[in-house]
């Protein structure tokens, strides 16, 4: 799954574990997010959509899932 | 508490229960008289590297339950992989031992420490690496 995590961080200046202590989770998971190595859980995705005020689908892109499911 | 408390806490008590079996092990097999009568204070002895054992499993435990769910599922792959890999190979060399009479026997205690050894390895180069948890 893609996302544009790293994108909204940067438009908002934070570093990966300034983000990480936002969401309560570590510097090293942010950037396995980031680097899609991990996809986080449903309840972490909307804590990151809150804190970025955007809804989960503009910051995940499961377009792949969505084909395999089609 | 913060995801680098929790890292710390962890490594703190595996590294201090690891240190400690080390040493409990090193010093039964040397002050132990394996052929002296099996007294409450010898099975206490016999006894002591296992609660080291038992600290280390709770720790590992404690830290699985407490950090974010990214590195709970690095760790959990690279334990998955240790523990898998030596059931597979405790599973053979169990098999060699029962066929072939020659074959020097392996200690169930060596399973412990092999689990470790490869959780290690597991998690410092393998998917879990760079999460922190190596």
């Amino acid at each position: 799954m893609n996302n544009r995590l790293k994108a909204l961080r940067a438009q908002y200046g934070w570093s990966q574990a300034a983000l990480g202590e936002q969401l309560d989770i570590s510097r090293q998971s942010v950037n396995a997010i980031e680097t899609g190595r991990y996809d986080p859980s449903l309840p972490l995705a909307f804590k990151i959509a809150r804190l970025f005020d955007e809804p989960i689908e503009a910051i995940f892109d499961d377009s792949d899932t969505a084909k395999a499911v089609e | 508490m913060s995801q680098a408390k929790i890292l710390k806490r962890y490594r703190r008590c595996v590294l201090g229960a690891g240190a400690g079996y080390i040493g409990a092990v090193a010093g039964v097999s040397t002050q132990l008289d394996r052929d002296g009568p099996v007294t409450v204070l010898n099975i206490g002895l016999a006894l002591l590297p296992g609660i080291f054992i038992l600290l280390m499993v709770y720790a590992m435990w404690v830290y699985i339950r407490d950090v974010d769910e990214a590195a709970r599922y690095f760790m959990i792959k690279a334990l998955m992989g240790a523990l898998f890999l030596t059931l597979a190979l405790a599973g053979v060399w169990g098999l060699a031992e029962l066929f072939l009479d020659d074959l020097p026997k392996l200690p169930v205690f060596f399973v412990f420490p092999i689990v470790m050894g490869m959780f290690g390895v597991f998690a410092a180069f393998g998917p879990a690496r760079k999460m922190g948890c190596e």
